[in-house]
C-alpha cells in the first residue's frame, strides 16, 4: 500500500470583497481549509460534498493549478518523496507530466482552434517529449485506447459528441502517461447512455495504464461505483475518509449520514426515507465554530458548537471528524447488496 | 370523457423550420394523465420531452409549429374541455389556463425569475393575474406559500431579492409561484438536475407532499432513473421524439420490454451491485441528432437485436402488454 500522495494540512484562501479599489481584501472564503489525507498509488478515491464545499479546489490546490495558501502536497515517485507545494515553477511543470486533470465540460475544455490530433499533441509538444513520427505513433496510439476514430484526427471539436469530446480530452490528458490523474465529474454532463461508456473507459485505462484517480462527484452512485475510498467534504474540510463499502453502508458521521439517505435509488421498492438536513450552508467565509456541520446536525451537543473535531482514524482506514464518531448508530445507505437483499426475500 | 382524466395528448406531431424544410421533432405522440398522477416522461437530450411540456403550455419556440395532433385539456373549473393545440398561443385562453391551470417550473431557477423584483413582487404578479384580490391580499398570500414550500423566516424573504436565495431556495421559491394559483397540473422540467442530492431530496419530499395536499396532477420531464422510480407512478420513455414504452413504474424498472429502455436501466450504477463490482453496460454508439435521417425505429443503428429490412424501414406498432403497458418494437409483433 505505498502511498503516491500525501497531502497535509492544505489550505486555500480566496480573498473577497476590496476595501477601496486598490485596498487590502476584507475577508478572505476558505475553500480548503486544513485538509489531511493519503491517495495510494493505484487506487480511485471519490471526493463528493454539495456544491461550494471545496472539491473543485482541492483537486486544483492539489495539482497547484492554483496556489495553495499553506499545507503541503507530498508526490513519491519511486523513492523521491516531492514536495509539490515548495518547488519552483520550472520543476512544477515536469512535475504535471506526473499528474493531469480531466474537466466537467467537454464542451468548453477543448481550443476549438485545434484539430483533434494537435490538441492530443500539446502536452508533448509543450514538454519538449517527442516529435515527428514519434509523436505521430504516439497520439494516434492514445487515441485508440481512448476509443477515438483515428480516421477523425484531423477533425476540429466541434464535429464530435460530447461523450467523444470527453475522450479526446482523455487522451489529452493522458498521453503523457501520468501516475495520477484528477477527474473532475467527468460524466455529468453527459447523456445518461454515453456515461457508462466513459465510466467503463476510465475504468479500463486506469488498469491498462497503472493510474490513480482523484474522482470528485456530485452523483453518489457514481462515485460508488468508480471509487475504492471516498472523501466527504463538507465546508472546506473533510469529515469522513472511508473504504467505499463502509462509507455507504455504514457510514459514522452525520453529514455523510444525509448525504446516503438522500440518494433517489432507481427502484420504486426502494422508497428512500431521506434524512432532511434542516437550514442552509453557512457562508464559507464566516463558518460555524466548533464543528462546521453544528448548525445543521439533529445529533448536536453543546460540545460540538466550542470544540472543532480532528479527523481520526477509528477503525482502520475509517476516518471520522465528528466527537460522538462512537456512540452515534447511523443509517446507511437505502439499497442494501443484492446478495444480502436476497437473503431477506 | 373518463370523470378523472385532465390531460389527453393524441397524435401530436411538432417539427422544426430549417430553411424551408421540416425535420420532425415530435411524432405521433399520445398520452394521457388523470388528475392527481404523477407521471414522467424520460429521454436523454434532444428527445422532444422538453419540447412536449412546452406544447402543453403552447410555449413554444417560434421555430417550432404543431402540425397535427390535439391536447385536450380538461378545465376543472368550468368543466370545458380546451383543445389547447387550436388555441391562439398570445390569446386570452391560453393566459387564463397557464399559470392558473398549469404552472410550471424549470431546471434554471436562476434565468427563470427576473432579477430586478423581488421574490414576492414575483409572486403577487401570477396571483394578481388571476385572481381578484388586492396588493395585500397577494403580498399575504405569497408569505403562505413560500412558507407552505419551506423558506423559513417567510416573512423577510418575501422582499428578498432571486440572488439573495441560495439554489435550493430558488427553486422552492419557483414552486411558490408555480402552485400559487392551485393549478391541476404542474410541469416539472428538470426540476433537481441542478441541485445537490440532499436538496435535492427536500425538493422531492415537498412535491410529493404538494401533490398529496393539494391533489395536483405532476408532469416529471427527467433523465435521472433514480428520481423516476422515486416520484412516478407511470412513465414513459421517449427516443428521438417517439415514445417506445409506457407503463407503470414498476413495469418499468422491473419489467422492461423496449431494448432501449432495459440498456438505460442497466447503464447506470447501482448502489446493490456495490460488492459484485459488474462492469456497466454502456449503450453503444452515439445519441443521433435530431438532423439524421433514421428510418424505421430511431434506436435501430445501437439496438442489439437490430432485424435488417424490418426495424430500419417502418416504425413498430403499438402493443399492448397489458392494460397500461405498451411497448413499441417489434421484438414482440
Amino acid at each position: 500500500m505505498a502511498p503516491l500522495l500525501e497531502i497535509k494540512d492544505l489550505k486555500l484562501y480566496y480573498p473577497v470583497g476590496r476595501s477601496g479599489l486598490l485596498g487590502k481584501p476584507i475577508t478572505t472564503v476558505k475553500a480548503v481549509d486544513g485538509v489531511s489525507f493519503t491517495i495510494i498509488r493505484g487506487e480511485s478515491m471519490g471526493l463528493v460534498g454539495e456544491s461550494g464545499s471545496g472539491k473543485t479546489s482541492l483537486g486544483r490546490a492539489i495539482l497547484r493549478v492554483v496556489e495553495p495558501t499553506s499545507g503541503k502536497v507530498l508526490l513519491h515517485l519511486g523513492k523521491k518523496i516531492i514536495d509539490i507545494t515548495s518547488i519552483n515553477h520550472d520543476n512544477l511543470r515536469r512535475m504535471w507530466k506526473h499528474m493531469q486533470m480531466i474537466f466537467q465540460d467537454p464542451y468548453s475544455s477543448l481550443n476549438p482552434r485545434m484539430t483533434v490530433r494537435d490538441i492530443i499533441a500539446e502536452p508533448m509538444v509543450a514538454n519538449h517529449i517527442a516529435k515527428g513520427s514519434d509523436l505521430k505513433d504516439r497520439v494516434v496510439d492514445m487515441a485508440r485506447r481512448c476509443g477515438l476514430d483515428v480516421e477523425q484526427l484531423s477533425r476540429y471539436p466541434h464535429a464530435f459528441s460530447g461523450g467523444q469530446r470527453q475522450r479526446i480530452g482523455i487522451a489529452r490528458a493522458l498521453v503523457l502517461h501520468p501516475d495520477f490523474l484528477v477527474c473532475d465529474e467527468p460524466i455529468s454532463s453527459l447523456d445518461v447512455s454515453i456515461q457508462a461508456q466513459i465510466m467503463n473507459l476510465l475504468k479500463d485505462l486506469q488498469q491498462q495504464l497503472n493510474l490513480t484517480y482523484l474522482f470528485i462527484a456530485h452523483n453518489l452512485s457514481v462515485v460508488a461505483y468508480a471509487c475504492d475510498r471516498v472523501a466527504v467534504m463538507y465546508l472546506g474540510q473533510l469529515v469522513e475518509v472511508a473504504p467505499t463499502e463502509i462509507l455507504y453502508y455504514k457510514p459514522k458521521h452525520p453529514y455523510t449520514e444525509s448525504l446516503m439517505s438522500a440518494i433517489p435509488a432507481p427502484d420504486p421498492d426502494n422508497v428512500m426515507e431521506p434524512i432532511l438536513i434542516s437550514g442552509e450552508r453557512p457562508n464559507p467565509a464566516n463558518p460555524p465554530s466548533g464543528c462546521r456541520f453544528h448548525t445543521r446536525c439533529q445529533y448536536v451537543d453543546t460540545k460540538c458548537e466550542t470544540q472543532v473535531p480532528e479527523l481520526i482514524e477509528y477503525d482502520s482506514d475509517h476516518f471520522i471528524a465528528c466527537h460522538y464518531a462512537e456512540e452515534l448508530q447511523l443509517k446507511g445507505a437505502l439499497e442494501q447488496p443484492a446478495a444480502v437483499k436476497k437473503e431477506h426475500t | 370523457m373518463p370523470k378523472d382524466m385532465l390531460l389527453e395528448i393524441k397524435d401530436l406531431e411538432i417539427s422544426l423550420l430549417v430553411e424551408s424544410h421540416m425535420v420532425n421533432i415530435i411524432d405521433n405522440v399520445s398520452f394521457d394523465l388523470k388528475f392527481g398522477e404523477v407521471i414522467a416522461i424520460v429521454g436523454e437530450s434532444g428527445c422532444g420531452k422538453t419540447v412536449t411540456s412546452q406544447a402543453i403550455a403552447r410555449l413554444l419556440p417560434r421555430e417550432l409549429k404543431i402540425l397535427s395532433g390535439k391536447i385536450l385539456f380538461y378545465s376543472k373549473i368550468d368543466e370545458r374541455v380546451l383543445d389547447v393545440c387550436k388555441l391562439d398561443p398570445k390569446g386570452k385562453t391560453i393566459h387564463y389556463i397557464r399559470g392558473d391551470q398549469i404552472g410550471m417550473i424549470f431546471q434554471e431557477p436562476m434565468s427563470s425569475f427576473s432579477p430586478v423584483y423581488t421574490i414576492g413582487n414575483q409572486i403577487c404578479e401570477v396571483i394578481r393575474l388571476h385572481q381578484k384580490v388586492s396588493k395585500k391580499k397577494a403580498r399575504n398570500i405569497s408569505i403562505e406559500l413560500l412558507d407552505t414550500v419551506g423558506i423559513p423566516n417567510p416573512v423577510a424573504a418575501v422582499d428578498q431579492y432571486p440572488h439573495e436565495f441560495s439554489g435550493g431556495m430558488r427553486q422552492r421559491a419557483m414552486i411558490a409561484r408555480a402552485i400559487s394559483c392551485n393549478p391541476s397540473l404542474l410541469i416539472a422540467d428538470e426540476p433537481t438536475t441542478a441541485l445537490d442530492v440532499t436538496i435535492q431530496a427536500q425538493i422531492l419530499v415537498l412535491l410529493q407532499e404538494l401533490q398529496k395536499e393539494f391533489g395536483m396532477a405532476i408532469i416529471f420531464i427527467t433523465h435521472d432513473l433514480g428520481v423516476v422510480a422515486q416520484i412516478s407512478h407511470r412513465v414513459f420513455i421517449m427516443y428521438m421524439g417517439k415514445i417506445v414504452e409506457e407503463g407503470s413504474v414498476h413495469d418499468i424498472f422491473h419489467n422492461p420490454k423496449h431494448p432501449y429502455t432495459e440498456n438505460l436501466i442497466h447503464a447506470i450504477p447501482k448502489l446493490g451491485n456495490l460488492r459484485e463490482r459488474r462492469r456497466l453496460v454502456p449503450i453503444r454508439g452515439n445519441v443521433p441528432s435530431i438532423f439524421d435521417e433514421l428510418h424505421g425505429c430511431a434506436f435501430h443503428p445501437r439496438c442489439k437485436f437490430f432485424m435488417p429490412d424490418k426495424c430500419d424501414v417502418h416504425f413498430p406498432k403499438c402493443k399492448h402488454l397489458t392494460s397500461n403497458h405498451s411497448v413499441w418494437c417489434y421484438l414482440y409483433e
